[in-house]
């Protein structure tokens, strides 16, 4: 038998107290009153004998119940050998995952967490099959576990110092779920491939900091035998200032200002913050003391000279942790796109649809638009709007426009048209079906389409409210390269896109001005024609700025060069650290910044009740503390848990109330018989 | 006055268990009267009893002249005499009478005597008063006798005193003889505990001034032989000293003590030509009226306090 609480043992020694009072004859406490106590002597009170203890049974039962209730508070339980770690003597499947993200590239983190790999590793070798994986937000592999089996055990740890040797941390973010999630696959694969039944676990080596994302092991169903270990590299500095970039801003004509915030660990700190060309290495904004708090949201702007055209890094002088002290920005790529209008509208006429076209878009930033009406000329086309018959040679322009792959949107006015669309198409016996009733509407749209889909959301797709007074349907030939887009609620085809070449014309049943419909007065109009433009110049531009984890996002699925700032070392490949590069497409090149994702720069420690919090199966209590430590630790869990389960003290406080219950009855019966005896 | 006492007393537990005094008091005093003869002295007074010879010296007040007229014959009037005991009754509430091992205490059964006493006297004519005195008195009513008196009488003894004090017999004396100018008998009931040494001179003075004095002693049986309780703490009642008793250890001790009190008393009393009655509240009320009666020999006094009084 052991006790969660001896001390309360103590509380015995209370027993002494009624073998006192059953010594001494209670002084009695009852008063009588008489008339005059002056004929009366004090009665000395009587002490019995010592061998005499007064009433025997009602002591013991008072004994009892003190012992009993010293002995609840001390919360007995017996012992039993349940194992504080998970059979030790059994085969054990492990995981180890080394963190490789940008946060372990401070100095002396990554080298502590190879050494306690290995040093873990060379001590609790047997009887483990281990395979190794690094994590960031991918996963790599470091040493499978089919290696790490087919390498003698003598080799073993040879094997993985010299895997573990060349490696480094990456850039990247890290994906802490993602890491786990490829553990526990790696955990079933083991299971798979020895066919053996053990326990499972996972080791994570880490500097476990609060930027790791977690996120992902919410709802995870954790297998009943897998438990996850912890091994904190040594806690180094917390405070630490990082930048988020937040964007660009450019309000009206005003000066483009770059956005950004300050990620602030480990206490408040005074730094300077720099914005210094990356070319030529003169600053370009002045510089800015601030005072970073803890928690801060602050927006932080520094205003770019419109001529600055060459990429410039914003930098942090005077905080604790340098590995992310540089941002890199590169400047924006903003397009420009040219608009071609065939029509005898002029832009002022509000009766025409040029001048709706022309202020939907006006105040775009990306792409810059600019709207070319009368002549075509021999301007760049990006977009070509036809809301007219046209001339012989411009028609011939057209298609060769559109087999080159432009965009055309042709704007159904009357009949006369279909002749040019049989042209532009090359296909006969278009057709334009007259509709019976006083309006039309968009009955059927397709929502799959590029040009439709952002109106996809069932929040967005209501076009019923968009009447059209002058509806042309369009009905393309049987056999046609065409698709219908969407129709009139009577059927007839209201948007058609026929592929011409590589192009696409569009052809809209109707035409844009407000006395025709009103398609250009809706809130639908102005995405509506981004989207066309969009697609006309082939989809959004290539950001300049991303993840050093990411280059896909800026480079595309195109075959790129990379090139370093200073030019000297080129490369097909993406590269692998932050800094800013100049990629060449086939056809332009521009720069472009990779920075290390801001999560990183949070390296204040991560809250163990995060893991708890998630339903992970953690035991950090063994793992973090001296080994010695942890067992007494383990040894004393052991004990609350037996001691909860058996819950005796319930039991003893229980039977010490009965016995307290027989007490009252026994000492009030006593204490009647006492009464009735001195009145006789 | 020949009184046939009857066989048996009424119960004085039954007697409490009527709570109305007046009705207690009419209990005993109506029992004890069907054994009462009707007075064989004559006197002056209302009722006629028989005419007798003029002889010298008559008050010529009592001459009966309408005979005198008729008969020329001088005739003395004569009248059923009329009892007119001047009576007060000093009556103690202090602490120690609240004591009682009986269902009613020391207070109550001496209440209920006071009233008894008073009705049997009221309607023999007497006149009553009453003091009520703890330390001093505290209420006194003069002795009168009309037709309220009684319920007055009866209404101050009903009502509980306020604020109990401990005994102070002497100076309850001193001041029922400045109030009481005329002679009286005056009856003390109290339990006597305190030393006679404390008011004995006042009660010399009492005497001295004519009065007539009778004391009336009331014990509870408990007091008289400490047959009582249990070993516990013992509260004074009148100090509020508390004191650890074994009762069977103190009997004989307190039996001693009490006895020698008790002698002391009476012979205190005696000196001083005091009779003394020593009434257990366990006795029948109409038994301690009767023997009070009997031994004080009310009717004599009457008839020495009457100064009517005709042979």
């Amino acid at each position: 038998m052991s006790f969660l609480a001896p001390w309360f043992l103590l509380g015995a020694t209370a027993i002494a107290g009624p073998i006192i009072f059953h010594l001494i004859r209670r002084a009695t406490r009852d008063r009588i009153q008489f008339s005059s106590t002056e004929f009366l002597r004090a009665s000395p009170p009587r002490l019995q004998k010592k061998s005499k203890l007064q009433h025997l049974w009602l002591l013991l039962l008072r004994c009892l119940i003190l012992a009993l209730l010293t002995f609840g508070f001390s919360r007995p339980f017996f012992k039993q050998d349940i194992p504080v770690f998970p059979i030790d003597s059994e085969m054990k499947h492990t995981v180890l995952l080394l963190d490789e993200s940008a946060s372990m590239k401070r100095s002396g983190k990554w080298q502590a967490a190879k050494t306690q790999l290995i040093n873990w590793v060379e001590e609790n070798e047997t009887d483990r099959q281990i395979s190794v994986l690094g994590i960031s937000d991918r996963i790599f592999p470091i040493l499978s576990q089919e290696l790490w089996l087919k390498t003698a055990p003598s080799e073993r740890i040879a094997l993985l110092k010299t895997v573990l040797q060349n490696r480094e941390p990456n850039w990247g973010p890290t994906h802490m779920d993602t890491g786990l999630h490829a553990a526990l696959d790696e955990l079933e694969q083991m299971v798979e491939t020895t066919g053996e039944k053990a326990s499972k676990v996972i080791r994570i080596f880490s500097d476990f900091t609060n930027g790791a994302r977690l996120s992902g092991l919410a709802g995870r169903d954790w297998p009943e035998d897998c438990i996850v270990e912890f091994e904190p590299t040594q806690q180094g500095e917390t405070r630490n200032v990082g930048i988020q970039w937040l964007g660009w801003s450019k309000i009206g004509s005003g000066p483009r200002k770059a956005r950004f915030s300050l990620i602030t660990t480990g206490g408040n700190q005074t730094v300077t913050l720099k914005a210094t060309d990356a070319v030529i290495g003169a600053e370009i904004a002045s510089s800015k003391m601030v005072y970073s708090r803890v928690g801060d949201k602050r927006l932080y702007l520094f205003e770019i000279p419109d001529k600055q055209s060459n990429p410039f890094n914003i930098s942090i002088e005077g905080d604790f942790e340098p590995f992310d002290n540089t941002y890199h920005v590169a400047p924006e790529n903003l397009r420009e796109a040219n608009l071609v209008y065939l029509g005898s509208e002029t832009v002022e006429n509000p009766k025409g649809a040029l001048f709706y076209i022309e202020r939907a878009v006006n105040g775009w930033e990306d792409p810059k638009m600019s709207v070319i009406s009368g002549d075509w000329g021999n301007n760049t086309t990006d977009l070509l709007v036809i809301s007219q018959n046209l001339e012989a040679y411009e028609v011939e322009k057209a298609k060769k426009y559109l087999s080159q792959g432009g965009t055309a949107l042709l704007l159904l006015k009357d009949g006369k048209q279909l002749g040019l669309i049989e042209t532009l198409t090359g296909e006969t016996g278009w057709q334009s079906p007259s509709l019976s009733k006083e309006y039309g509407l968009l009955g059927t749209i397709d929502f799959n389409h590029i040009l439709f889909k952002i109106f996809a959301n069932p929040r967005y797709n209501n076009f019923t409210n968009i009447r059209f007074w002058q509806p042309k349907a369009i009905e393309p030939p049987s056999e046609t390269n065409s698709k219908i887009l969407a129709r009139f609620d009577e059927g007839p085809p209201a948007i058609v896109e026929s592929t011409v070449g590589t192009g696409r014309l569009i052809i809209w049943g109707g035409d844009w001005t407000p006395q025709a419909s009103q398609w250009v007065l809706s809130s639908k109009y102005v995405p509506w024609l981004q989207q066309l433009m969009e697609t006309a110049l082939g989809g959004p531009a290539q950001p300049t700025m991303g993840f050093v984890n990411e280059p896909e996002r800026i480079a595309g699925n195109e075959a790129v060069v990379w090139k370093t700032l200073n030019g000297t070392i080129s490369s097909p490949t993406a590269p692998k650290n932050p800094g800013l590069y100049k990629i060449s497409h086939e056809t332009h090149s521009q720069w472009v910044a990779l920075n290390m994702p801001a999560d990183e720069s949070r390296i204040d420690p991560l809250s163990w009740d995060t893991w708890e919090k998630l339903g992970v199966p953690i035991t950090e209590s063994q793992l973090i503390v001296p080994q010695e430590l942890a067992e007494e630790k383990a040894a004393a869990k052991n004990a609350i848990e037996l001691e909860g389960e058996q819950k005796l003290w319930k039991w003893l406080l229980v039977t010490a109330a009965l016995f307290l219950g027989i007490e009252s009855l026994v000492s009030l019966s006593i204490s009647r018989k006492g009464a009735v005896t001195a009145e006789a | 006055m020949a009184i046939a006492p009857s066989q048996t007393g009424i119960d004085p537990q039954a007697l409490f268990a009527i709570r109305d005094l007046e009705m207690r008091a009419r209990v005993v005093v109506e029992g004890l009267r069907s054994g009462l003869h009707r007075s064989p002295m004559e006197g002056f007074s209302v009722e006629f009893t028989e005419y007798r010879q003029y002889s010298l010296g008559d008050d010529l007040r009592y001459l009966d002249w309408h005979a005198l007229a008729r008969t020329d014959r001088e005739y003395i009037k004569k009248f059923e005499d009329e009892t007119n005991l001047r009576c007060h009754i000093l009556l103690d509430t202090s602490r120690s009478m609240l004591f009682g091992s009986l269902p009613y205490t020391k207070s109550e059964y001496a209440r209920t005597l006071a009233a008894t006493l008073a009705y049997f006297l009221l309607h023999q004519r007497d006149v009553v008063g009453l003091s009520l005195f703890d330390s001093r008195i505290r209420d006194y009513m003069p002795s009168k006798w009309g037709p309220g008196h009684l319920h007055q009488l009866l209404a101050k003894l009903e009502r509980k005193p306020e604020g109990r004090r401990p005994t102070n017999l002497g100076n309850a004396l001193e001041e029922v003889a400045k109030l009481n100018r005329k002679r009286s008998l005056i009856l003390i009931l109290s339990d006597f505990l305190t030393p006679p040494e404390k008011w004995g001179v006042e009660l010399g003075y009492l005497v001295a001034m004519s009065h007539d004095v009778r004391a009336v002693q009331i014990l509870d049986p408990a007091e008289q032989s400490l047959e009582f309780g249990k070993a516990a703490q013992w509260e004074d009642l009148e100090t509020g000293n508390r004191l650890y008793i074994d009762p069977s250890v103190a009997r004989l001790d307190y039996l001693e003590k009490f006895k020698s009190h008790q002698v002391a008393v009476k012979q205190s009393l005696e000196e001083r030509g005091v009779w003394l009655q020593t009434v257990s509240t366990d006795q029948p009320l109409d038994f301690v009226l009767l023997e009070m009666i009997q031994q004080s020999g009310v009717a004599r006094n009457m008839a020495r306090t009457n100064p009517r009084e005709s042979g």
